[in-house]
């Protein structure tokens, strides 16, 4: 099999020649390219905050340190939905600590904007400014902001594809609500709007909800590989049991049984709780299964509860790959793989991203361990 | 009387229901309960909302509402408390590592250490090395909190606790790592003297070290 054949296995939860090795390499790709962080990250933020202008996308570093590490690819490419009626602007300056982003939205219903930083020699952004001030008079440009969902770029989808090859799968991310909330209104006041004003997050969510089913069935009309469903704050240590039924579950299930794409949903946190309404959603694959103490998830339980219906994802946590002996990787990635890996519908994987202070030799140790111990019948003692 | 009203808060506080909290910390204290009493009120509705966030009762948004209401209410006690230093069971500094924007968690450490007595000195998000290590010796911290939200960043731990190394001041100071990307291997690795899983969990930490914590008489 290929590495495009060998995911697809898994996702379809038929046994693969060899269990997959797809984990996220993000930042990671400066450390095996010998490229410099400074450029890596300003070129993704830039990527992801100015689509378009010509910057050299993130999957193609991606791609070509999961070549270098022998792994099966995963790649992540970015696509918009047209604004029909929104016109886009940006100012770039230098700032004493990186570079400012300036993003003004022109909606029918008046300018949105928001204001950040791409921290120089460092990942990660500053927001100064998010782009919703006032939720109330807010709303409704939100909504041009967001786009036609029906009507999405997939330039970037199809070169990342080509790219690819039988090398891997391309996936399309999408934002769950609460990432989406969270991330337009801020951490700090987007969940205590929860508390001052839950029925206006009530509008953004359902808003949001609708606009998600019509995004994941355009993406499913396209036929692109993979939907990665960004669950990133939707673990229940940030939202109840109940909301996540509501603002989540609802869409998603929608989504997944109408749209006929592959998707895997990216569950941060603790969700042991929950995975008998993740499995009930009827979504493909469930990621990253975090254990203790990020997250409260078992790995066989995990496989036990839900593992016949859903193709697991996970779960090496990035610290573990990164403290650990080779020989302690061996040992990670076999218990990893007898945990998860039987009867198919697994994709090794670390947690979240490859820490940049993990040794060359770990993940090499990790691709080389999951080849030798991860081919198919799985021995599971 | 005092035991009712006092009842009251914690129980206004667990509750989320920050207008009687602040009217009936403003009758507390204009009515004469010793500011302490007050604070040791609020402090014990903290560690009820922290227990029933670590068990899954609760949850993020609670966490913060519950901190909104503590600074609430010390603004109104504050002005009454006449003798600061006898409430203060330990200074700390905290702060996110260098590289790491992100301070909800860490906002949320700082209110439950402030809600349970201690000075906190919060140098805010993505923070220099030298910088925790400056305000350490500086106001003569016992504990070093360092958060990281993320993987890329929390080798940032590790600068700070070398750099306290290198200035001298490292063993004078407990420190304590936490935040998303954190774990206790980390903390072993990077060498820290404790990992804190949540804020209550840190708050305990904390009040574990000043009990045991040598003193001079």
């Amino acid at each position: 099999m290929n590495s495009r054949e060998r995911i697809f296995a898994a996702l379809e939860h038929r046994e693969p020649d060899v269990v997959p090795i797809a984990p996220y390499i993000g930042w990671y790709s400066s450390v095996v390219l010998g490229l410099d962080l400074d450029d890596l990250s300003r070129m993704s933020m830039l990527e992801q905050k100015i689509p378009a202008k010509g910057y050299i996308p993130r999957w193609r570093s991606d791609l070509e340190a999961y070549r270098r590490l022998g792994m099966d690819a995963i790649l992540f490419a970015p696509c918009s939905a047209a604004k029909n009626t929104t016109r886009e602007s940006f100012k770039v300056n230098r700032h004493p600590r990186g570079i400012l982003i300036h993003k003004t939205y022109d909606t029918p219903k008046g300018p949105l904007t928001e204001e950040l930083v791409c921290l120089a020699g460092k990942v990660g952004v500053d927001n100064r400014k998010y782009m919703i001030d006032d939720p109330e008079d807010d709303l409704e440009k939100v909504e041009y902001v967001l786009g036609d969902p029906t009507r999405i770029d997939f330039m970037e989808y199809e070169q990342a594809r080509y790219q690819v090859g039988d090398e891997g799968i391309v996936a399309v991310r999408c934002n769950s609500p609460m990432a989406f909330w969270l991330t337009m209104r801020g951490m700090q006041d987007g969940l205590l709007d929860f508390w001052r004003r839950r029925a206006t997050v009530d509008k953004y969510m359902k808003m949001y909800g609708k606009w998600i089913i019509d995004y994941i069935s355009a993406c499913g009309d396209y036929q692109v590989d993979l939907i990665f469903f960004r669950g990133t704050y939707d673990g229940y240590t940030i939202i109840s049991p109940e909301d996540w039924k509501r603002y989540i579950g609802e869409p998603l299930t929608r989504a997944s049984r109408e749209a006929g794409v592959k998707i895997q949903y990216f569950l941060e946190g603790k969700c042991a709780k929950l995975l008998g309404l993740v499995r009930d959603t009827g979504v493909n694959c469930l990621g990253p299964i975090e254990p203790p103490p990020q997250g409260d998830c078992d790995l066989a339980k995990v496989k036990s509860e839900i593992g016949r219906d859903v193709c697991l994802r996970g779960n090496i946590t990035p610290f573990e790959l990164e403290l650990a002996s080779t020989d302690k990787v061996e040992k990670i990635v076999v218990d990893n793989i007898r945990a998860g890996a039987h009867s198919g519908g697994f994709i090794l994987s670390t947690t979240d991203q490859i820490t940049l202070q993990t040794p060359v030799d770990n993940v090499i140790a990790l691709v080389r361990a999951a080849k030798k111990y991860g081919k198919y019948p799985i021995m599971t003692q | 009387m005092d035991r009712t009203v006092l009842e009251e808060i914690a129980n206004s506080i667990v509750g989320s229901d920050i207008e009687r909290v602040k009217k009936l910390v403003e009758e507390a204290v204009t009515k004469g309960v010793p500011p302490i009493d007050v604070i040791n009120a609020m402090s014990t509705a903290m560690a009820e909302v922290g227990r029933k966030y670590s068990e899954g009762d609760y949850f993020l948004t609670d966490l913060l509402v519950a901190g909104e209401m503590m600074k609430a209410a010390m603004a109104i006690v504050k002005p009454y408390v006449k003798d600061e230093p006898n409430i203060v069971s330990g200074k700390v500094v905290i702060g996110s590592a260098e590289g790491d924007i992100h301070d909800i968690g860490k906002d949320l450490v700082a209110t439950f250490l402030s809600s349970g007595g201690f000075a906190v000195t919060d140098l805010g998000a993505d923070v220099p090395a030298k910088d925790f290590v400056e305000k350490v010796a500086s106001i003569r911290a016992y504990i070093v909190a360092i958060s990281a939200l993320l993987t890329t960043t929390a080798a940032g731990t590790r600068a700070v606790l070398e750099s306290l190394e290198r200035a001298g001041v490292r063993k004078d100071v407990k420190a304590i790592i936490g935040g998303a990307a954190t774990t206790p291997a980390l903390a072993a690795a990077v060498g820290a003297d404790a990992f804190g899983k949540d804020a209550l969990d840190g708050l305990g930490i904390c009040k574990d070290w000043m009990a045991k914590r040598p003193r001079a008489i």
